[in-house]
């Protein structure tokens, strides 16, 4: 990036367990929430965003272009554009650089950025031999045509395929993605505890954060349903009583027979949004607004699928190739923690010169990753993972959590489903 | 024809139009002029067997025609008169109906009134599909009734019963609504009429319109009543029980619209025109009709001569970015408000709580109108959408209007002016809906205190059409021009009132309960006060509107009343009572009145009395209205409004007091000449040793109007 871009201000919603709080809320009425909170405390007249753009991955058969249905519904006018983007994990990471881009560019001056994603709503799907058995009987010509054909049901049509396990099955490897994490834990022979140890402590961190408020600047209270029943203000993944204990009775799910990946150990599938706003460092300064921080930096790299879970290796070493960046200086690092066997793979990755040199063409190793630096608030295990929001959970997050600590470098870094990564260098004053 | 201002006649190849465009008004209005100018075309039209087929159209957008010209009813002063104007109209329309070849009114918007009775004397009607079209006879609203034939036509086309439904309640219908009851024979879209005059033409010249006849017919459904003997005088009974249930029987028009259609409605021959012309010439004159026809103007007048610069486009502007602070009931009212009227808002409040209760008073209200079919779900969820709740007051606010509807405490609300002016845009206004601390006092610490007034809009918010903008001392008149310009963009009627405590209608309202009140602690029985108020005309008596507006509440103001007025109200022991013992009213069902009964709790609360006073029932309700008619005075002489008929005004939007009565000093002036000076001495000497205000000195026969004299 020639120059860097200024972040004013970002919100999400609470992040709800999917078949809870959240369920009855729409991804595109979620979405509305931080849009319209962003726009209130910046001030901004929603006439000037140039652009809307949103990650969503799940895009719902109801709004589609969800991007432009969460604008109008925010109360941008008709005339302000809107895009839906969608690089699987990271695509709330996407929408962020996209517009950092057109920005730079000059196509753009000011863009809201953001990401939603309703995991509880993913639809279920008939499978293939019912949807055949509804063509035939949409194009039954007679009602004795029709009785023939109703009498070939079988109980097995009713039988739905969850679009949420397809979703999370790569097409290539034909892994799901809790099987990639199986993968990376005998490759980098990761054990139970290590990763059950991993997330008791993305718990307490969660639990310690909220307890003391460091989420609150970021949240904005969602209603739980368009009833305005009543309102979700903090999120309902971290478990104040998690226990090393309750995490090693868990079953492993992917593998399990001889496995070590449980649900207790992965990321939780959750519903929530969030949106920032973008615009050159200059019309900041113009407009007397003091940045949450600077996007300095970006690089979205890619690997085999069924190693995906490396994603932020690779990233971070492409945007190594920057010769200003480098690890030692980041004072924070945010990396979503899709499974604890994969981050635990990134931090003995990171500093290995072999697989430095091997996978990165690289002679030396990135550096090493300092856990009291990592995921300092916790991370997609305790809070969750809406694969499309994330992205931009973890910016405005590390954002934040700079600021308050004083500190100014972070990295915001994804492994993306699919076998890609992404890295974000992020700046705060 | 020479001279005719008002129509204009287009032929073209196959078929002729004349289209209305009132020459004087933005609406197309029927005029006395304009109907003698129709008359002169249609009679040279009769003669003319060159056309085929005539389309009445509207040259006004959104609008077919408004209806007669009110002012022109007012005018009337005799029975004879009346019933000359209502011939002539019928005259018109008869030769419209006589004419040799098919006609058809072209509806595209409001088509109210003399305009719908024209549209029935047409042998056809097509509405355009816009919302904007609506169909009705309003004319018992204000207090007469169809007639130009509109009694006698309407039934014939879609049935007794559903006629005697639309004139009695003087509700409009829209073009869906106006096709399946048979009213309208074809609903178009906009665009394609053009297209569809020459379908209708063609289906015309091949069956000489009798298809378009028999679905119509098929639409019209025959009242289940009317089907057998003995039927029709069931149906007309029943209407006239819900005519006595909602109006009192206060209201001459609707019984004498019902006496005409159950005279006439089934006979075939003209007679029913004849008596609907009488009807028509009487009710005119009735007192109940006067009063409506004037409260029409002051409502006009309200909307349109209040702005100090009229001109000045820039002090015509409204909000476009509103804040409404507090999500009590009044602020989520508000919100809603704004919500309903397509104007984005933010509702902010510190407690998520009142912020749930705020945004769940909107869904209800939102739920109401999908019930009645007024919008979609997904419309009331973009409105919805259109409140913005926030938890946090944002470091820069770009509003250009705050609504503070916060809690009643001067304190507590000055220093959240004093937090909010920095943070806001230098032009931004604030205003708060307090209903009874004083504006200069809460403006005091402002910076910018000409960009602050009054705005108090009264409770339930959806359904009171009024609202009171109180400039402070130094509020600018720019500032009370946006605030009446976005008043009536909301849909209310403003009324500049001058700062005092209670402003001008609670201010007048509070002697009302406090007198109920008294009366009550001397021995008159709550129930027996709030009958004789409801057979006065009010909407409810005193009992049940404090159980309305909550008595705590009520406790408050009569504190901040009693302060303000102490030789004129007194605390009420009943009520101190009523409030320790956590009688709120409806809000936490701990209530005065039940079912028109005071409840047992309610009574025990009663001081015991020794010697009750003695007091006819039919007394009642000028013991309980003198008060407020020597309060109104006091407001007349020290300026809080410059007009009387803005009192009877404010009272009948704010309170509810009975339209027909023309509001309260109206009525106190037709008790008579110095009747209230002289029922205030003797009352005011017995009470308290006070005498009336001073203004009754100055008036001409102790009357606060001109034409009573």
């Amino acid at each position: 990036m020639p120059k860097r871009i200024a972040i004013i201000e970002g919100v999400r919603t609470p992040m709800a367990k999917a078949g809870t709080s959240l369920k009855n809320l729409s991804a595109d009425n979620l979405g509305t929430y931080p849009v319209k909170e962003v726009l209130a405390r910046t001030g901004i007249d929603p006439a000037e965003i140039d652009e809307v753009i949103m990650g969503n991955v799940a895009q719902p058969a109801h709004a589609a272009n969800i991007a432009r249905v969460i604008a109008l519904k925010a109360g941008l006018p008709a005339s302000v554009p809107a895009v839906t983007i969608h690089r699987n994990c990271a695509s709330g990471m996407e929408s962020i650089t996209t517009g950092a881009l057109k920005i730079s560019a000059g196509q753009a001056r000011i863009i809201i950025a953001g990401g939603v994603e309703s995991m509880s709503r993913i639809p279920l799907l008939y499978n293939r031999e019912a949807v055949k058995f509804y063509e035939k009987l949409a194009l039954a010509r007679s009602p004795g045509q029709r009785i023939k054909i109703l009498l070939t049901i079988r109980p097995r049509y009713f039988k739905p395929e969850p679009a949420l396990v397809s979703g999370l099955t790569d097409p290539i490897s034909g892994l799901i993605m809790g099987m990639t994490a199986e993968v990376l834990a005998k490759e980098f022979s990761i054990s139970r505890e290590e990763q059950d140890d991993f997330a008791l402590i993305s718990h307490q961190r969660a639990i310690h954060s909220m307890e003391a408020g460091y989420f609150s600047e970021e949240i904005v209270p969602v209603p739980v349903d368009t009833e305005y029943s009543s309102f979700l203000e903090e999120d309902i993944g971290p478990r104040k009583g998690q226990s090393i204990e309750a995490l090693a009775r868990l079953r492993p799910v992917f593998n399990r027979k001889g496995g070590t990946v449980t649900v207790g150990n992965s990321c939780q599938i959750t519903d929530g949004a969030a949106a920032l706003i973008l615009m050159s460092e200059d019309e900041a300064e113009k407009r007397g607004f003091t940045p949450l921080g600077f996007l300095k930096d970006f690089a979205y790299a890619a690997l085999d699928p069924e190693r995906m879970g490396l994603g932020p290796v690779y990233a971070t070493a492409k945007l190594a190739e920057n010769k200003k960046f480098s690890l030692e200086s980041m004072d924070l690092i945010e990396m979503n923690e899709a499974f604890a066997a994969q981050i635990i793979a990134n931090e003995r990755a990171f500093p290995s010169v072999k697989f430095a040199e091997k996978f990165l063409s690289r002679k030396e190793a990135l550096g090493t990753i300092d856990r009291s630096r990592l995921n300092v608030n916790g991370g997609a295990i305790a809070l969750g993972h809406p694969v499309g929001m994330t992205g931009t959970r973890i910016v405005i997050h590390l954002l934040k959590e700079l600021k308050r600590r004083g500190e100014h470098q972070g990295l915001a870094t994804l492994c993306v489903g699919g076998g890609q990564g992404a890295a974000i260098w992020l700046e705060a004053e | 024809m020479k001279n005719i201002r008002n129509w204009k006649l287009l032929s073209e190849e196959k078929w002729s139009s004349l289209v209305m465009d009132s020459a004087d008004s933005e609406l197309n209005i029927l005029t006395m002029e304009s109907l003698m100018e129709l008359k002169s075309i249609l009679e040279e039209l009769s003669r003319n067997d060159t056309i085929s087929l005539l389309f009445i159209e509207s040259g006004k957008p959104n609008c077919f025609i408004a209806g007669a010209d009110i002012n022109e009813i007012q005018k009337i002063s005799s029975v004879s008169e009346g019933e000359k104007m209502a011939g002539n109209g019928q005259e018109v329309f008869r030769i419209l109906e006589d004419l040799p070849f098919p006609t058809c009114a072209v509806i595209n918007g409001s088509c109210f009134g003399g305009g719908l009775e024209l549209a029935l004397a047409c042998t056809y009607r097509v509405a355009d599909e816009s919302s904007k079209v609506r169909l009705s006879l309003p004319e018992v609203k204000l207090g007469i009734l169809p007639g130009f034939g509109g009694t006698q036509r309407l039934p014939r086309i879609i049935g007794e019963a559903a006629a005697l439904k639309m004139i009695l309640s003087g509700r409009n219908i829209d073009a869906s609504r106006g096709y399946k009851t048979g009213l309208i024979d074809a609903v178009v879209p906009k665009g394609y009429l053009p297209f569809w005059k020459k379908k209708f033409f063609m289906s015309l010249k091949t069956d000489n319109g009798r298809s378009i006849i028999k679905s119509r017919k098929k639409r019209v459904k025959k009242h289940p009543l009317l089907r057998f003997p003995g039927g029709r005088s069931i149906l007309y009974a029943a209407a006239r029980r819900e005519i006595i249930a909602s109006t009192g029987g206060h209201y001459p028009a609707p019984l004498a619209a019902w006496k005409v259609l159950k005279k006439t409605a089934a006979r075939k021959n003209l007679k029913g025109y004849a008596l609907e012309r009488t009807s028509l010439g009487k009710l005119a004159l009735t007192r109940e009709s006067r009063h409506l026809l004037r409260l029409f103007f002051i409502d006009k007048e309200l909307k349109k001569n209040q702005f100090i610069h009229p001109r000045k486009k820039i002090a015509r502007a409204m909000t476009k970015r509103p804040m409404v602070a507090g999500a009590g009931v009044m602020g989520g009212g508000i919100a809603w408000l704004f919500s309903s009227r397509k104007i984005p808002s933010q509702l902010y409040d510190i407690s998520s709580k009142s912020l749930k209760n705020g945004m769940q008073a909107s869904r209800k209200l939102y739920r109401g109108m999908e019930k009645k079919h007024r919008l979609t779900t997904r419309e009331a969820e973009l409105g919805l959408h259109r409140i913005t709740p926030l938890f946090r007051m944002p470091k820069q606010l770009n509003r250009d209007l705050v609504i503070e509807a916060i809690i009643e405490n001067s304190d507590v609300k000055r220093s959240f002016y004093k937090n909010l002016e920095p943070i806001l845009p230098d032009t931004a206004i604030i205003v708060s809906n307090t209903s009874s601390l004083l504006v200069s006092e809460l403006a005091r610490d402002l910076k910018r205190p000409e960009l602050f007034a009054g705005f108090h809009f009264f409770n339930p918010v959806n359904r009171m059409p009024l609202v009171e903008i109180i400039p402070g001392k130094e509020t600018s008149t720019e500032t009370i021009d946006f605030l009446i310009s976005t008043a009536i963009a909301l849909g209310k009627v403003p009324l500049v009132v001058k700062d005092c405590p209670g402003f001008l209608v609670n201010r007048i309202l509070f002697p009302y309960i406090s007198a109920a009140l008294s009366l009550a602690e001397r021995g008159i029985s709550p129930t027996l006060i709030d009958k004789a108020m409801k057979a006065f005309g009010m909407p409810m008596g005193p009992f049940v509107l404090l159980d309305e507006i909550g008595i705590d509440i009520a406790g408050k103001v009569g504190t901040i009343l009693e302060k303000a007025y102490p030789d004129r109200l007194s605390g009420s022991v009943f009520l101190s009572n009523l409030v320790s013992a956590g009688i709120f009213g409806k809000k936490n069902h701990r209530t005065i009145m039940k079912e028109g009964q005071l409840t047992r709790k309610a009574g025990d609360l009663l001081p015991k009395v020794s010697r009750k006073i003695s007091l006819k029932v039919e007394d009642i309700p000028s013991r309980l209205l003198l008060p407020m008619i020597n309060e109104a005075a006091y407001c007349l002489s020290e300026g809080i409004v410059v007009q009387a008929d803005y009192i009877d005004m404010a009272l009948i939007l704010g309170t509810g007091f009975p339209p027909f009565r023309g509001g309260l000093l109206r009525w106190a002036d037709q008790q008579g000449p110095y009747w209230a000076f002289n029922q205030l001495k003797i009352l005011l000497e017995k009470e308290n040793n006070q005498k009336p205000c001073s203004y009754f000195e100055n008036l001409s026969r102790g009357l606060f109007y001109e034409e009573e004299k």
